[in-house]
């Protein structure tokens, strides 16, 4: 017999990889060559004792991707610093909390964190009719400062006024004291006086004017700021409950299509085997 | 891989996760990593003989696989480019462990493909008592493997522990399966020296 197998067709033999008739052909050549089947057996025991070597367990890393970018390796130098470091860390942690009695809790108020004695949790949601009352109670506060601001200023522009007065009165007596013959006349003087109160009546009202103008201004800020900032919390809110509905969907589809996959590679495994034992 | 577990069945099964993975799908990733960690920390375990290096093998590598994941063209070819990646991971690894020792580790990494110098210790010569415990017949093979040359040592690995079919291994290698098959074939013939106390122990205990 010429023909040899060659060391890939022994490989081949080994792993049950030939075709039928190349594998009856070195079986056949085992038999009358006992140096070669000697080789193969050996070669097969060797196979056999590898398995020997068992997997070792490893501890996934959590969330591989976080850090992709700036990775530090976990175990970049030696494996036992990194659970060293962190054991450490979280009783360094745990004693500070301890002496300063940290406090840590997340319920439906959401997470809090507290030193000494936690205080009660703030109310969060606010109901339509507290919403009113803040309302209320921040325009009655405005408007409270801006009475009180435009009683003092009253107060104020009334005794200028009066001490102007005071000072033309005054003047007019000087100037009547010192030019008893004057040309001026009694007439003129009356004009001038008149003339000078329409003027402090029309300061006085476009004072008020304005004021009044700019609380209403203030107030219509006060009211469109907080109607914004509702909407702005409402969409937020909206748009997280869509982006978590959006991953516990994607999350729910991929597991049930694994889950599928799985399962039905386990009924054909398990039919195989069933139509094997048959 | 005999036995096939759910791991095994899902790992093959993860087409659909790589392709969210080539998409930037972040969670898709961490599955998959989940799915092949262990597979190739236990490669490179057994590749080096280090748990430290290892573990860095296994982290460069998913870090490697995560940067270049979307260039894989074909999912199905995922399986070899990932241990292709690996492979190449640990050959820098070993460069880089060369570089810190400062100490020439050519004879127990040699990258030329000849037989490394080392020879297992002489325990392992003589008859060794009635009974081996599992750690040590562990431990014997683990060092019977580090005596293999590099190019047999990863084809030994890759189809006895990792279970890849002979075209993956070529194509991970990047030889010819022609190529592999010789190269298991004498890695096979080696261990068996080196190992032949320890395969007639088991042999008697198992008739």
């Amino acid at each position: 017999m010429s023909w040899k197998p060659n060391e890939s067709d022994i490989v081949d033999y080994l792993y049950g990889e030939l075709s039928p008739e190349l594998q009856k052909k070195i079986e056949e050549y085992m038999q009358q060559n006992s140096d070669f089947a000697k080789e193969v057996n050996d070669l097969r025991l060797t196979q056999g004792i590898l398995p020997s070597l068992p997997d070792e367990e490893v501890i996934l890393p959590l969330n591989f991707t976080s850090t992709h970018e700036d990775v530090k390796p976990i175990a970049r130098s030696r494996g036992w610093i990194y659970p060293l470091s962190i054991a450490a860390s979280i009783a360094a942690i745990l004693v500070v909390g301890y002496f300063t009695q940290f406090s840590m809790s997340f319920g439906e108020e959401g997470f809090r964190m507290a030193f000494n004695e936690a205080p009660p949790a703030q109310e969060l949601s606010l109901s339509e009719a507290e919403i009113n009352a803040i309302i209320d109670s921040r325009v009655n506060l405005a408007s409270n400062t801006w009475n009180n601001q435009i009683a003092e200023l009253k107060t104020s522009f009334a005794s200028q006024l009066q001490h102007n007065q005071q000072i033309t009165e005054s003047e007019i007596k000087r100037v009547a004291a010192i030019k008893p013959q004057t040309e001026i006349e009694d007439e003129q003087m009356l004009a001038f006086i008149s003339q000078l109160k329409e003027e402090n009546r029309i300061m006085m009202q476009t004072f008020y004017q304005a004021s009044a103008d700019e609380q209403q201004n203030y107030m219509r800020r006060i009211l469109l700021d907080f109607q914004d900032y509702l909407d702005n919390q409402r969409r937020e809110d909206l748009r997280f409950i869509q982006a978590n509905m959006l991953e516990l969907k994607s999350t729910s589809e991929l597991n049930q299509e694994e889950t599928d996959k799985i399962l039905a590679n386990i009924i054909t495994t398990v039919n195989k085997q069933y139509s094997l034992g048959q | 891989m005999v036995n096939e577990t759910l791991l095994d069945i899902a790992m093959s099964h993860a087409d659909r996760l790589i392709l969210k993975a080539q998409s930037g799908d972040e969670a898709a990733f961490n599955k998959l990593v989940s799915l092949w960690y262990k597979r190739i920390y236990n490669y490179a375990y057994k590749y080096a003989g280090s748990h430290d290096i290892a573990m860095d093998i296994a982290q460069n590598t998913f870090i490697a696989v995560h940067q270049k994941i979307a260039q894989l063209r074909e999912v199905n070819s995922f399986k070899p480019w990932l241990y292709r990646i690996a492979i190449n991971c640990s050959h820098e690894e070993i460069r880089k462990q060369k570089r810190i020792s400062g100490i020439s580790l050519d004879s127990t990494f040699s990258e030329d493909g000849e037989e490394r110098k080392i020879e297992i210790e002489d325990d392992l010569r003589y008859q060794p008592d009635a009974r081996l415990q599992r750690q040590e017949l562990a431990e014997l093979i683990m060092a019977g493997l580090q005596t293999l040359s590099e190019e047999q040592r990863l084809v030994v690995i890759m189809k006895e522990y990792e279970g890849l079919k002979f075209r993956e291994i070529a194509d991970a290698l990047e030889i010819s399966e022609n190529t592999a098959k010789s190269r298991l074939y004498y890695g096979l013939k080696h261990l068996r020296s080196k190992l032949s106390n320890l395969i007639y122990e088991n042999q008697i205990e198992k008739s």
